[in-house]
Formats: C-alpha cells, structure tokens, sequence
C-alpha cells in the first residue's frame, strides 16, 4: 500500500492491468469457438473486422467449418472478411458458393462487385452491383460504388438516375428497416446530390483516371465501355493514335454505340482529320438522330469544313433534343451570326454563356458544400441554378432541402411557381428532361 | 550469319552512314535553339513580389519586362519591372525597375538611374512607343498605383510628366498605345484589373493550405481610353468612344485591325470574364463584338482566365489570329480569324491542347523561329501559388510550338535547349532582334528569379527581312502599319501592333521568315495615314528602313 501512494508505481500497475485486460480480450476473441456457438463466433469475427483484423476474422470463421457447410450469415461474413484481406478471388470462389443457396443474402453481390473492381474487372463489377441493387433495391453502396465506376468511365449521362433513384428511395424505407429508419435523414442529406452535381459539372480528370482505365481495359480487353473510357482518356490526354485505334474497334464491335461514335468524331476532329470526319459522316447519314453531343460532333466537323450552313443545321438538331448543352447552343450561334441572322445569334449566344455562367455558379456553390452542412441560401442558390440548367428533378430536391432548412417561404414559392409555370425549365421551347 | 558479300556491303554501309549521318545532321540543323545567355550579359536584375505570406493580387502578375530602342542606337535595351513592399510606406526606394543598354555581342550595362527611370513603386507592365513622333521612344509604366509617362529627352534620358489623368490610381496591369483616329497621334488604351489594396485583401484556402483568391473576390476595375489631343495632351474618352463595356479584369491587350477595314480595333484579355473586341467604327468609336465575333470565349462558349495575348496571321491567310494563355484546368486558345470579325477556335485542331498539361499560361508571341515564313509560338509558364492545389507546379517548363504549315503546330520546346529543359516561374515575354543579327531573341522575366536572355542560334533557318518603319504622316512608330510580302504566289500580312503577351513591351520592326526565298517579289507598306508604299524585288537576308512618303534604305 505504501509502494502505491507512489505515482510511478500507479502507473506500473494500471499498465500491467491494460496489458493483462487486453491480452486477455484478444485471447478470447481469438480463441477457438465452442461447439454451438455460432452466433457469438459471428461477434468475434464482426469485432475483429471492425478492429481492422479480417485475417484473425477469416481465421475465426474459417474454424466454424469448410464454407460449403457455413450458414448463410457467416459465408456472407466471411466474404466480407476475404474482401477486406485483400482475397479477391476467394471472395469470387464464395460468392459462387453463395449464389447457389436458395436463401442466399443478395449483399454477397455488392461484395462481389468489390472484388472484380479490385481485380480491375469493371464490366463484371458493374454487372454484380445492377444484379445487387436488382435484388435490394436499398443497397447503397452498391449504388454509390456504381456511380463512382461510371464516374470514372466517363459516363456521366448514367450517373443521374442512378442517384436520384437512391435518394428518392431513402424516403420509403423497406419494410424490415422500417422500424430504425428516419426519413429525416435521409431528405435532410444532401451529400447525395452534391456528389451527383460534382460529378455532373466538374471536369473529367482524364490525366487521373487514365492508369485506373488502363488497368480495367488490361483486366479485360473485351469490355466494351474500359474501351471507350480509356480511349476518352487518351484522346484527353493527346494520345490520338491509340485513341483512334481504341475507337475503330470499338466502333466495328458496336457500331449502334453513341459514345464509342461521338469519340471517334472527337478524335478525327483532335487529330485535324477532316477526311474521316467526312467519311464518316457520308456513311452514317442517319445514324445516332436522337443525340444531342453527336449532332453538336457533326456541327463541329461541318465547321471546321467552313460549311456554315450545314454546320448551323447540325446545332440546331442538337438544341431541340437538348436545350442545355450549352456549347451547342453557342456554336448555332456563332454559325448565325456567320449567316448573317445577328439577331438569333445573339440570342443563342447569350443562352449558350448564360447555361456556362449558370453552371460556373454552380461549381463555385457546390465546391464550398463540399465539406460542410449547407445553409439555406446554398441550397435554394442549388435549386435555381439547377432549374437554370434544365435539372427540374434535382432543382426540386435542392427546393425540398432548401425548405427544411428553413429559406422563406416567399423564396421557395417563387422559383416553385416558376417551376410549375416552366416544367421544362428556363429556355423557352424547352421540351428536355 | 557473316557477310557473305562484304564487297558489296561496305559500299552500302557507306552509302547508309552518308545518309544517316547527312539525315542526322539536317534533322539536327532544322532544329531550334534558343540559348539562355544571361549570366553574362551584365543583367543582375532579380526579381522582387514583396511577401508572399501576404497572397496578393498583383504579386501574381508581377514580371514585366519591355524591349525598346531608348537611346536610338539600333540596338534594344532591356527594361525590366519590379515590384516592391505593397505596403507604399514601408517600399524600398533601392528596389526599382532597371533599364539595361544594349552594348552589342550580348553585353548589357544597367544605366537605369542615369536614364532617369529609377522609379520604384509596384511595375505590372509597360509599354514603349514614340508618343511625341520626336523619334525617340517613350515609356508609359502601368502601376498598383498611380502610371508613369516617362518621355524621352532625345539624349540618353527620360523625364518623368506629371499627368493625373494618365496616371490613375488604379492596379492597372497593362497597356497598349495605337492611332485609333488615324490622326497620327498615338492614344492609349490602359488595361485595369482589381480594386484590389492591403486593406481588402482576402484570404482563401483549398485543403487547409492557402492560396491567391481568385480576381472574382474582388471588384473589377474599369479600363480607361485616353486619345491624343495634341503631342502630350491626353483627354479619358472612354465613355464617349464606347469603349465602356462591362468591367473586365484585363490582362492583356492588342490594338490591331482585325477585320482589315483600316481602322484599328481593341481586343482585352479578360481574367475570367469574357474578352473584350472593340470593333473601330471610324471617328473614335467603337463597338463591342466579342461575344459576336467569337473572341470573347472559348470555342465552346466557356468563360476564361484569359491571361497573355499573342496575336498574328498564323495560318496566313491574311487575317491576324489570336492566342490567349490561360490557367492551369484551361486550355490555351487559338482564335483563328476568318476576316469579317469572326473567330472560331482552333486549339484541338491546332495541335495545342498539349498547352493544357497542368501549365498556366503568361506572355506569349507569335514568332517564326526558324524563319521558314510560318509564325510559331512561345509561351511563359508558371503558377500563381507556390504549392499549388491543382495539378499545376509553381515552376513550369516554357512552351515552344512550331507551326508545321498544315494548320497544326508541335511543341519543339526540349529541342530548343536547356532553358526549356528547366522549370521557371515565367510572366512577361518580350520579343526582338537584340543582336540585329536577322532572326528574334527573347527576353522573358520570371518570378522569384532571374530573367531570362534568348538568344536565337537556330541554324539553316530560312531567309529573312526586318523592317523599321518611320512613319510622316502617320504616327513615327508606324503603329497599325500594314505590311504585306509576296514571295511567288505566296502573299502573307503583318501589322506593327500595339500590345500583346502579357506585361510586355516587344520590338516594333517586323522580322519576316521567307522560307527558301531570297528575294521578295514584292513588298507594299500601307500607313495609318492612308499612304501606300510598294518595292519590287527586294533582296532579302536584309533590314531596311522605310520612311513614309519616303524612301526605303538598308540598314547597315
């Protein structure tokens, strides 16, 4: 008692006490479990993951007995656990053991996703986590893994209803998490969408991407969109010529393929080669009418030709299928004026700069969300400037959290009868979205 | 397997090792070579932005640098800006801008305060012509804070003229002078940026780590038109003349006649806002076309961070393009000009989008190198932020595009030596031929360095002309002269423009490539004042000095 009024002594003995408590926890949670004790093995191996242990949780789960013979719940855990260590291909070698059980918890697939990414199979990542999200229908991760996966490939256009759909489910929750759910938190979290407006506005760092790219199209060469995206990558990167290969094979393997269509023009135009450009556009006079980006390509390759006219025709197409594409509507424009009808090309000119100052804006709002709860004035600014840009769906969102986080109700009025007046948006003629 | 014909193998071997060798050495001769020969020339200017910790707008800009014939001795002298403690009380009166005389075979001899141009303050840019038509070169200093007109004695030195109405109290960051009445006498366009001071700088941040604030934290400050009463007598006609458009944090300025009607017209790089193109409607008015003519974004209808400006008829088809320099996501843009005030951007098509690569963008010139009668490209690179949180590097290679004559250019910059080799902190770019020798050298100025001194040693380049026009009627400086050569059927325009790059000041006397022409079949000079001149069979590998109404003599 007397050593112990000392302070060096205390801490002697309550280091000894830490030291004896912990080998002890750790002995415990890694000891062999006891015959029927499945659920408490679960725990361990659920505590040893969240200490950020998967082998020691693999290990665990692994003395319950060979994974055919596993119960559903630990196979699924052990999946995870395998994903964790790093073991992709044994996840893969479960995941299969798994689907072949009636009772088989769809959440394998998200996990199985996981391990194609990371053996950089993106069309077989992306297949498990549509199949996983096809089965349950709340899985959020495999929706905003997915979305990072088209982000990265430069599918922009598949990103938004994949993430609306998301939030707009987070305000019915499923029936079994019905009891925990607050639907308030989820109308109350914005991240969703800023992560959406992020992805939809800021430039595709194509210098980024392109060794991830690299990796997905090495993985599998037969993956038509690694092989769009990466060529989308090169041809950012000024690397036309494995571009323009990238793109011709593509474009023999798929030849209805929008995007594979509008990079191959992209490239030919990069590359100055107006006489691909031409080719092309003799032998696909009717081909890809309903989009827009191609029809702005064909305008482009037509003004390089110095045929104003026909270039003019080309925008015009573009903007009746989409009024927001604000380069489009800029270059009808700047054709016009050529032409002569300074009146319309003003006007299609001052479109075309207001939707680029429109979405300026946006970024600038949206950079300053990014780490911070917005304020009320952010997210009605979010609101009108989506609706400026022709996004009625996330405008009215943006309204909703605008609302809830208290804007005055005269504001919210105002761009909600505005909104109801103009359904299609701002632009006048507008029938997008 | 041995050579089985060895009697006949040494003759080919010979025969490839001639080719290889002769491939190799015309492959080599077509080369650029642009030597860095500062260090010794007698220029130890460094130069100074103030503190750093302060984030400042106008230590972003700072590094201008102008060459200009002071002395009339037909050599350029170097003038380089400085900054100073933005703080006006606490400036020293030791750091100022420094005039180098030009002493011939690159020796440089700092003659600043003998000159009389000493002063100190905050330089962002300048610009040299012969205001007074006295035919001596004068000096307007654009400031943070008030301008400087310094006017030239005719003996050595300059005077510094008190004008409250030419020196402003703006952060003006450049200007251009150009006979915009055609009444020979030069006007000013002075370009401002931010109302920017100590007192209302902000602070940004990205990631916990500081940065400039963009110019759009701060108001911008409007652009002032000055016209030439009489020889020193300048009167605002900004309003009046219509060339007050939107507020437009300009950086870089070109006063040149880009729809060939005569008149000259006004294009303003602005930092993220649209460019301005004052079109010349004749009597001193102008009208604003750039969103119409497409010079006022980019090919797409995106707003840049427009920066420097270099302008000439690139694809010479008789009209002057525009490239603008731009921030590091940005690409640099090629506005190539059709005639009839139209511009389409011609960037990705040009080859340039390698311009991008994570490099912001300064002065820049159009230049045709290697004189093969196709205008290149040079361009200054460097950040604003010492670490960067984009992509970009606070020091940066120079860029050094040649045009290939197909509409396309490539970037020959690490063929061109070791100063393209390096990374620098570039801002202002000037251009001339220091050495008189028949091909441009460069003068650029860096931040936190030294400058630096190009000398042009390309070998087996092309023939070439240089001209010094001295304008009669027309201004002396020959400003907004027009010069069209014709070699066979091959007939290409220059103009003696006011401005360009970014806080620069460059030569006046058009160098000309000619290709594998000796002789130029004809030459036709066409004056501001109305005045045509046309010669015939001119020799070139030559300079000569044209005298408006005048005669054309080599210069020795």
């Amino acid at each position: 008692m007397i050593a112990l009024k000392r302070p060096s002594s205390w801490v002697l003995t309550i280091g000894l006490a830490a030291f004896v408590c912990t080998t002890g926890a750790l002995v415990w949670v890694s000891r062999p479990p006891r015959p029927n004790s499945h659920m408490a093995t679960l725990d361990r191996a659920r505590l040893l993951l969240t200490a950020n242990d998967p082998r020691s949780a693999v290990q665990v789960l692994e003395a319950l007995g060979p994974p055919g013979e596993l119960k559903t719940d630990a196979l699924l855990l052990l999946i995870q656990a395998c994903y964790h260590e790093m073991g992709f291909r044994r996840v893969i070698a479960l995941c299969d053991v798994m689907s072949s059980r009636p009772d088989a918890n769809p959440e394998f697939h998200f996990w199985l996703g996981n391990a194609r990414l990371g053996m950089w199979q993106a069309s077989q990542a992306e297949a498990a986590f549509k199949e996983c999200l096809r089965r349950d229908v709340h899985q959020e991760g495999a929706t905003l893994q997915l979305a990072k996966l088209y982000a990265t490939q430069a599918r922009r256009q598949e990103v938004e209803p994949l993430i609306l759909e998301l939030y707009s489910r987070g305000k019915s929750p499923p029936p079994e998490k019905a009891a925990s759910f607050d639907p308030g938190d989820r109308i109350l979290e914005p991240n969703l969408l800023v992560q959406l407006l992020i992805i939809q506005y800021f430039g595709w760092e194509a210098a980024a991407m392109i060794d991830q790219l690299r990796l997905f199209h090495e993985a599998d060469p037969d993956d038509f969109e690694a092989q769009v995206a990466l060529a989308l990558a090169c041809i950012r990167t000024d690397n036309h010529i494995e571009a323009w290969d990238l793109l011709r094979d593509c474009t023999r393997r798929r030849p209805d393929h929008p995007r594979a269509a509008a990079a191959l023009l992209e490239c030919a135009l990069a590359m100055n080669d107006l006489e691909a450009c031409r080719q092309w556009l003799g032998t696909h006079p009717d081909d890809f009418t309903d989009d827009a980006q191609v029809w702005d390509l064909r305008g482009q390759i037509l003004l390089s030709d110095a045929q104003h006219e026909r270039a003019a025709d080309c925008f015009r197409r573009a903007v009746e299928i989409d009024p927001y594409l604000s380069q489009a509507q800029y270059r009808l424009g700047r054709c016009l004026m050529a032409a002569g009808n300074r009146l319309e090309a003003a006007d299609r000119i001052e479109i075309g700069r207001q939707l680029n100052l429109a979405s300026a804006e946006l970024l600038k709002t949206v950079s300053a969300m990014q780490s911070v709860q917005p304020t009320a004035p952010q997210c009605l600014q979010l609101a009108r400037l989506c609706y400026r840009l022709g996004k009625r769906r996330i405008a009215t969102e943006w309204l909703k959290l605008a609302k809830a986080f208290g804007s005055a109700a005269a504001d919210v009025l105002q761009l909600q009868t505005e909104m109801t007046r103009n359904p299609s948006g701002p632009i006048v003629g507008a029938t997008h979205e | 397997m041995k050579f089985a014909h060895s009697r006949f193998c040494c003759p080919l071997l010979a025969l490839m090792s001639v080719v290889l060798i002769g491939g190799g050495f015309l492959a080599q001769d077509k080369q650029p070579r642009l030597t860095n020969v500062v260090e010794q020339s007698g220029i130890d200017y460094e130069q100074v932005r103030g503190p750093y910790e302060l984030y400042s707008m106008p230590a972003t800009l700072i590094g201008g640098c102008m060459l200009l014939d002071y002395d009339g001795d037909a050599r350029l002298d170097a003038y380089l800006l400085q900054g100073n403690h933005l703080d006006f009380d606490r400036q020293d009166p030791t750091v100022t801008n420094r005039l180098y005389r030009n002493l011939d075979d690159w020796r440089f001899d700092d003659l600043t305060f003998q000159a009389g141009v000493g002063s100190y303050g905050y330089a962002l840019g300048g610009v040299a012509a012969d205001v007074d038509n006295d035919g001596f070169v004068d000096l307007y200093v654009c400031n943070y804070g008030p301008n400087v007109l310094y006017m030239n004695n005719g003996d050595g030195t300059l005077r510094r003229v008190q004008d409250s109405a030419l020196a402003g109290n703006e952060m003006s960051s450049t200007a251009a002078f150009g006979d915009l009445d055609s009444d020979g006498l030069l006007d000013l366009y002075v370009v401002n940026y931010v109302d920017w001071s100590l007192a209302t700088n902000k602070k940004c941040f990205e990631n916990g780590v500081q940065y400039h604030c963009p110019p759009n934290h701060f108001p911008p400050q409007p652009d002032m038109l000055f016209r030439n009463m009489d020889t020193l007598s300048f009167r605002e006609v900004t309003q009046e003349a219509g060339a007050d458009a939107e507020r437009g944090t300009g950086l870089g300025i070109v006063i040149a006649d880009f729809d060939m009607d005569g008149g000259p017209d006004i294009f303003v790089a602005n930092d993220i806002n649209p460019n301005f193109l004052f079109r010349n409607q004749g009597a001193m008015k102008f009208s604003e076309e750039g969103l119409l003519s497409g010079a006022a974004l980019d090919g797409a209808g995106n707003t840049m961070s427009n920066m420097g400006v270099a302008c000439g008829d690139y694809d010479n088809n008789g009209f002057l393009d525009l490239f603008v320099t731009h921030f590091t996501h940005e690409l640099d843009t090629l506005y190539a000009n059709s005639g009839r005030m139209s511009f389409d951007d011609k960037t990705v098509v040009a080859g340039l989008s390698a311009t991008r690569h994570g490099r912001m963008g300064w002065g820049t010139h159009f230049v045709d190198y290697d004189l093969d009668g196709w205008l290149d490209l040079i361009v200054a690179y460097g950040h604003i932020d010492r670490e960067p949180q984009d992509r970009g590097a606070f020091r940066q290679r120079p860029g050094l595009f040649h045009n290939l004559g197909n509409g396309r250019f490539t970037e020959v910059g690490r063929q061109a030596g070791d100063y393209f080799e390096k990374a620098w902190v570039g801002r202002g770019l000037a251009v001339g031929d220091m050495d008189n020798d028949g091909d441009t050298d460069v003068l650029i100025n860096h931040q936190e360095g030294c400058p630096s001194l190009l000398r042009n040693d390309t070998v087996a380049a092309g023939h070439w002309l240089r001209l010094e026009l001295v304008g009669t009627q027309s201004n002396r400086s020959a400003l907004n002269a027009k010069i069209v050569v014709r070699c066979g059927n091959n007939k290409r325009v220059f103009e003696v423009f006011g401005g360009g790059s970014f806080a620069a000041s460059s030569d006046l006397r058009p160098l000309i490539g000619l290709g594998d022409n000796r002789i130029v079949d004809e030459l036709v000079v066409r004056w501001p004042s109305g005045q045509v001149q046309r010669w015939e069979s001119l020799p070139g590998d030559a300079a000569y000095r044209i005298t408006e109404l005048g005669d054309l003599r080599p210069v020795p």
